[in-house]
């Protein structure tokens, strides 16, 4: 059965499961695929039988940038593979954000967020020395200039 | 007869609009009135035998019925389809079926941007994305640049052979006057530029100019009467794999592995018939997957393959002689302009840049973050 939109949307719900500091996926049971983002079909098939569930939260690092915004300091970006077979955008947190590494184990907290911003949630590394994950991508942040900006080349736009 | 019949059309017009920064209050449509008039004078048709409009831009939501409102002409078939950078290879497609067809005769694309002029964040506003959009990605900067650090985590690529990519366009830019970058760039210059989004630097990214232009389309048998020697469409080919960066399945596979082999196999060629490539090199990032998945190198090799010059003016393989979206001219979408080079280097009008013996050349498109991705072959009289 196709599920009603009526009264619940995915992305509701999800942000629900924010707000209590889970972070939420779905399972299509007809074949126990992982799904996400939350949709109201499965994807491939467009079955209609997907079943919320709480993810542990842990995950590894699979691939990982770092931005620097004018007038702020660097910021990660990662994907992020669970655990439960689903892949996310987020970032990892109380780390320099050159130190994020792919491969990196990864525990997810909930970010409160605010006024605008709902609840979201980032990672932080599990791994206690982060320096021992030196992947070929590893960079060396001696060779970073200053940061100072965003936007692409010449134009001015952020 | 079923599909699409190799060499069954032809461009036959081409032209750049204005580039690079253009007078204020230049609106999109300008440009791509302007590079419509300029591509029929290409080929010596008139506004009047245009009977099909194919456009895509970011700054105009509707632009077959822009466009054909400020031409005052009134096309009886048109396409707007809009999949990023790559859209206008995917209209070249829609274009060929179209005119084998029959639904019409005469098919202009068409694109224009004032991004330069009234910046990127206006020019190109991007969708919140409630699963992206609290984490700040500088799109679509970061989403390449974690395609490229992953590739660089899985194969060995080093910033080094990013900074080629750049330094190569930079050297064929030079090579043409209608380029935006005049001065020489380095690999050292490259590497230390202003950090962007790791692993990129400002010279890892494309340019932001205005620009557009526009190509004529019309049967093999009709592009035989007009001006220029006919560039004949041997093969397209077009797929999608992902719309948000977030979704796309592996980070160093794009679907130009899907979109190339369909062209090839309609063209009848393999990777080795081809002179010149024309690759949508958005970020140096680009023309490393897409020789991979185009099948110039095996998986994994882009970056050794670019390195010691690869690529650049006197390398193993002509790419992006235009100097690229890196060096030339990037006007927000920038398919129509890589196909423009493809097709000068087929008609041989590329001066101190051409390729010698240029028969047979590949332009391939991209758009979004690595989402959609399609390839047109294009050849000369002689290949078909």
């Amino acid at each position: 059965m196709i599920p009603s939109l009526k009264d619940n949307s995915p992305l509701g719900i999800y942000l629900e499961h924010c707000k209590k500091g889970e972070l939420a996926y779905q399972v299509c049971t007809d074949d126990n695929t992982p799904v996400f983002y939350p949709r109201a079909v499965a994807p491939g098939s467009g079955s209609g039988n997907l079943e919320w569930r709480v993810s542990k939260g842990l995950g590894t690092v699979y691939t990982t940038t770092v931005m620097y915004y004018k007038g702020e300091p660097p910021l990660n970006v990662a994907m992020i593979d669970l655990d439960e077979g689903f892949r996310m955008m987020s970032r990892v947190e109380d780390i320099d954000a050159m130190q994020v590494k792919i491969g990196m184990r990864v525990k997810v907290r909930m970010h409160p967020g605010d006024d605008k911003q709902p609840p979201y949630p980032v990672f932080t590394s599990l791994s206690p020395d982060s320096s021992a994950l030196t992947g070929r991508g590893a960079a060396d942040v001696s060779l970073l200039p200053p940061g100072e900006g965003s936007g692409m080349r010449e134009g001015g736009a952020k | 007869m079923s599909g699409l019949q190799r060499g069954s059309i032809a461009v036959v017009g081409a032209a750049e609009s204005d580039l690079g920064q253009v007078a204020p209050n230049t609106s999109p449509v300008d440009l791509m009135a302007q590079g419509t008039m300029r591509a029929l004078d290409d080929c010596g048709l008139k506004l009047s035998d245009v009977d099909a409009l194919f456009v895509a831009a970011t700054q105009v939501r509707m632009g077959p019925m822009a466009l054909a409102e400020y031409l005052r002409i009134k096309p009886k078939y048109f396409d707007g389809t809009q999949i990023g950078g790559s859209s206008f290879m995917s209209h070249l497609a829609h274009a060929h079926a179209a005119i084998q067809f029959g639904l019409c005769e005469v098919a202009v694309i068409a694109y224009g941007s004032t991004q330069r002029s009234v910046s990127r964040a206006a020019a190109s506003p991007r969708e919140y994305n409630p699963y992206e959009s609290p984490y700040r990605p500088i799109l679509p900067i970061s989403a390449y640049a974690m395609a490229a650090a992953r590739h660089m985590h899985q194969y060995g690529t080093t910033r080094e052979h990013l900074a080629e990519v750049a330094v190569a366009a930079r050297k064929w830019a030079l090579l043409n006057p209608q380029a935006w970058e005049k001065e020489p760039l380095t690999i050292a210059q490259a590497l230390n530029a202003r950090m962007v989004s790791y692993p990129f630097t400002v010279r890892d990214c494309c340019l932001v100019v205005d620009g557009g232009g526009a190509i004529v389309l019309t049967s093999a048998a009709r592009a035989k009467s007009l001006r220029k020697k006919p560039v004949y469409v041997l093969g397209v080919g077009e797929a999608l794999s992902h719309a948000n960066i977030s979704s796309m399945p592996d980070f160093t596979v794009t679907a130009a592995a899907e979109s190339g082999p369909r062209a090839f196999k309609m063209a009848g060629l393999k990777p080795a018939d081809v002179n010149m490539l024309s690759l949508y090199d958005a970020f140096t990032i680009n023309p490393i997957l897409f020789l991979e998945d185009l099948g110039f190198c095996p998986k994994g090799e882009g970056g050794r393959f670019v390195a010691n010059g690869g690529i650049a003016p006197g390398g193993k393989l002509a790419v992006n002689t235009s100097g690229g979206g890196l060096s030339y001219c990037h006007p927000g979408m920038y398919g129509l302009l890589v196909m423009i080079e493809a097709i000068r280097q087929v008609r041989g009008e590329c001066g101190e840049r051409q390729v010698k013996g240029c028969e047979v050349a590949l332009a391939h498109g991209n758009g979004g973050v690595l989402s959609s991705q399609c390839t047109v072959l294009f050849g000369s009289r002689a290949t078909l």
